[in-house]
């Protein structure tokens, strides 16, 4: 049972900045709070084992224990208005797609006091049917259904009115498309015992408002699937008005509200489109940019054609901001050695470490390396769920799959949010994440059923093993994330002679690839430590911190498919999807590209006799063995998890040099998707020639150079004989001769 | 997912138990009292059990 975790507001600092923590403790009545530096977070027997460094700190100290809750579940809200007081008669419509009718009880729109109990609810009922409850306030509420359960991602218009001085209800329930046989229209009259008081309620978007906590409103019921056009009139209309108002702008007399989610798609407001102006913010970052009622396929970019665009997709297990209370604060003292840190809480029998990055003095560096933390791909799996949501995690490592608590404690609690691997409850993609709750899969010491026999790690952990290399060897290095790379672009890495990337650095935003392209352009060398990079395009906010959006678009390893005509992110209007199907394969950056993949035992590489050409000869100066790497802590082998090729018809450079490639890979591990035009037999190890990873230089025009080792275990292997082995030493070779000034051409 | 089988971590690299999804979302896993401390006996564990399920034949160890 976890009993303790948190997360901070930052994931990099500079001296002098400042970062909040965020701790959640139960069970016990205080905490310890500490500093450490993370050198090595594999526990395994077989490697270094587990290594920190302890670091004064000034909040150094035990807190006071409290839990902080985390509420999922997105939603829109417009605040109370004297508008909504006012309501005597109204009508309340949307178009709607839900995506779980036979869930029970969901919210489609309220206007609902929580205190008083009074207002209305338009929903989904127990048994899946549109429903109106009208609560007058003083205890007594009346719900109306149609008694038809809707369909399941089919678009339908929904409406209820009520009409105060004959106490009528009336339900519209109709379905845009119609089958044979199937008939979920619905149209209900039904006079009523109550009205509804409106007072003090906000009007909320796919939930209930239930209470208040961590400064907002707390939804309840929330419904799974998308509102479009949703309309607030302040009579009971007929039911040709309620047509003319489900239009884009013919609103009727007395409209109180029109909302148009078609405008700033981007953001996290919704605007009423009505004179009145009731605009109002989305909670927990529902899905926009979703396809409407009235997508036709027209148009596949939402820029282009908004009007097809006027849904939002709600999510009952959506989450951004856990909005936490601060328990601490760290401001970053000068001198302090830039690095991978943590703060380390702990209490009881258990702890958690709250990792982020320190970063040298702005506009200084503190070594010729630096090595950049894969913040965005450690977000892409934030807290992921497929060991126990998708059948594949078996076949993918070939024998049974290994949980690790915390991955039971985020299967039992779904209110710490998806990664971008998860789908939602209700089977749709997970395409947003956020940094801002815990993220229980980023830690030292976490093991992942995806990292391979042995140590089994993946991402932040694995990438541990560089940074201990580094530590070990006294290589100076500094460090900074993905985030200071996308915010400010080349400036971040322009001091530094060495780019370095982590095991895994799979997602990528165009400011971040713009960033590095510009380092290799100016000379800068690059030194590629894993496989399967530049992969996905991401996008950060504009505006909030801490989130990103993957669209997981046509082709490509995917754990889910985005819908068609959902490819363009919501956040900025970018195409999402691959690098690869953008015109710019991983190739084109490092020389190799994502190739293969499995998941079970790791391999080794062979020497090519191009690894005997003078112009690699530094690389394998002290190094005679023609197998390299049959040996590490994930898998076994130096070549596996994920790997790359080379290829010139997709980018790799003309003057490459292949220097070695592995071989002897496991039947589990296939060919990736994109390389499959027509499905056939042959596609594993053992089978196919695309089933390797290729190391690779080369060097740049403006006297840079490139090395790629293209597999993700690759780090796994540094420490191996006390860091005296061939991956090792070639990793120090390139190392070291990257860091002289010499240009290479 | 359910009745898929899965081994949880008691003590890192050291102790599994045997556990199975029930194949909904967020409901406890249900834990065995098998107990391995390699994760190939465990494996081959299982692979006993599905032979029974498959064949109705005992393996031997």
């Amino acid at each position: 049972m976890k009993t303790i975790m948190g997360y901070s507001d930052k994931i990099s600092a500079c001296p002098g900045e400042t970062i909040n923590f965020m701790v959640s403790c139960e069970g016990e009545k205080s905490y310890r709070a500490r500093l450490v530096q993370i050198i090595h977070g594999d526990t395994s027997p077989g490697g270094p084992g587990y290594k920190e460094k302890a670091i004064k700190a000034d909040f150094e100290r035990d807190y006071p224990a409290r839990k902080q809750n985390i509420y999922a579940g997105s939603h829109a809200i417009v605040p109370p208005h004297t508008l909504f007081d006012q309501l005597k008669s109204f009508t309340v419509q949307a178009y709607i797609w839900p995506t779980t009718p036979e869930k029970g009880r969901q919210t489609l729109l309220s206007l609902w006091n929580p205190t008083s109990k009074g207002g209305f609810i338009l929903g989904v009922d127990e048994n899946g049917g549109l429903s109106l409850t009208i609560g007058d306030g003083a205890g007594r509420a009346e719900s109306i259904s149609t008694g038809k359960q809707l369909i399941a991602r089919e678009w339908y218009l929904a409406a209820a009115s009520f009409d105060a001085d004959k106490k009528e209800v009336r339900l519209y329930q109709q379905p845009l498309v119609q089958y044979a046989r199937v008939d979920t229209t619905a149209q209900l009259t039904q006079t009523v015992k109550v009205a509804p008081v409106t007072r003090g309620a906000a009007f909320l978007f796919g939930a209930t408002p239930v209470g208040e906590g961590n400064g907002r409103v707390i939804g309840g019921d929330h419904f799974n699937g998308k509102i479009d056009r949703p309309r607030l009139t302040a009579r009971a209309l007929s039911e040709s008005n309620i047509q003319r108002m489900s239009g884009e702008n013919d609103l009727v007399n007395s409209t109180i509200a029109a909302w148009d989610f078609t405008r700033e798609i981007s953001g996290e407001r919704i605007i009423d489109a009505s004179p009145n102006r009731l605009h109002g913010e989305t909670i927990n970052l529902p899905v926009r940019a979703m396809k409407g009622h009235n997508w036709t396929g027209e148009e596949m970019c939402w820029r282009h054609r908004p009007e097809h665009y006027g849904a939002i997709h709600f999510h009952d297990d959506d989450l951004y901001d856990s909005g936490w209370e601060v328990d601490f604060q760290f401001t970053v003292p000068k001198g302090l050695k830039s690095g991978l840190y943590a703060a380390h809480v702990s209490s009881g029998r258990d702890e958690d470490f709250m990792p982020f990055v320190i970063r040298p003095a702005r506009g200084t560096k503190t070594a010729d390396l630096v090595f950049v933390v894969p913040t965005a791909s450690y977000m892409a799996y934030a807290n992921e769920h497929m060991m126990t949501d998708a059948p594949l995690a078996e076949h993918l490592t070939d024998q049974v799959v290994v949980m690790q608590p915390t991955d039971v404690y985020l299967h039992e609690h779904r209110e710490y949010g998806a990664s971008c691997y998860d789908s939602h409850s209700d089977g749709s993609g997970v395409c947003y994440t956020s940094r801002l709750r815990p993220i229980l899969t980023m830690r030292p010491k976490y093991q992942s059923w995806l990292g391979g026999k042995g140590s089994s790690l993946w991402q932040m952990n694995a990438d541990t093993h560089i940074i201990d290399w580094l530590e070990s060897n006294g290589y100076a290095y500094d460090c900074i994330t993905d985030e200071d790379l996308h915010y400010e672009g080349y400036s971040a890495i322009a001091p530094y002679r060495v780019f370095m990337t982590s095991t895994h650095h799979e997602y990528w935003s165009k400011e971040m690839w713009d960033g590095l392209d510009a380092f290799k352009k100016a000379g800068g060398r690059l030194m590629y430590m894993g496989a399967n990079a530049w992969y996905w395009r991401v996008a950060y906010h504009r505006s909030r911190p801490g989130v990103l959006e993957v669209r997981r678009g046509e082709g490509g390893i995917r754990a889910w498919a985005a819908e068609p005509g959902e490819y363009y992110h919501s956040f900025t209007g970018e195409y999402g999807g691959l690098w690869r199907r953008q015109g710019l394969p991983p190739q084109m950056m490092a020389g190799t590209g994502f190739s293969a993949q499995g998941f079970d035992v790791c391999s080794y590489y062979k020497r090519t006799p191009e690894s005997r050409d003078p112009r690699v000869r530094f690389i394998f100066d002290g190094v005679e063995d023609e197998i390299i790497g049959n040996f590490g802590l994930i898998g076994g082998g130096a070549a596996g998890l994920e790997l790359d090729r080379a290829d010139r018809s997709l980018g790799t450079p003309p003057n490459a040099l292949v220097l070695a490639s592995s071989e002897a890979h496991s039947p589990v591990y296939m060919v990736v998707l994109e390389e499959i035009y027509i499905n056939a037999p042959g596609m594993c190890g053992g089978e196919h020639p695309f089933v390797r990873a290729d190391m690779v230089f080369y060097e740049t025009p403006a006297g840079g150079a490139v090395f790629s080792t293209s597999s993700i275990s690759w780090s796994g292997s540094l420490s191996h004989n006390n860091y005296k082995n061939n991956v090792s030493k070639i990793t120090a070779n390139v190392l070291e001769r990257f860091l002289k000034e010499k240009p290479f051409t | 997912m359910a009745r898929k089988y899965v081994l949880v971590c008691r003590k890192p690299h050291e102790e599994w138990v045997l556990g199975q999804l029930t194949g909904k979302r967020g409901e406890p896993i249900q834990m065995s009292n098998q107990v391995f401390h390699k994760i190939e006996d465990a494996e081959w564990h299982v692979f006993k059990q599905r032979w029974k399920q498959h064949t109705g034949e005992d393996l031997s160890d």
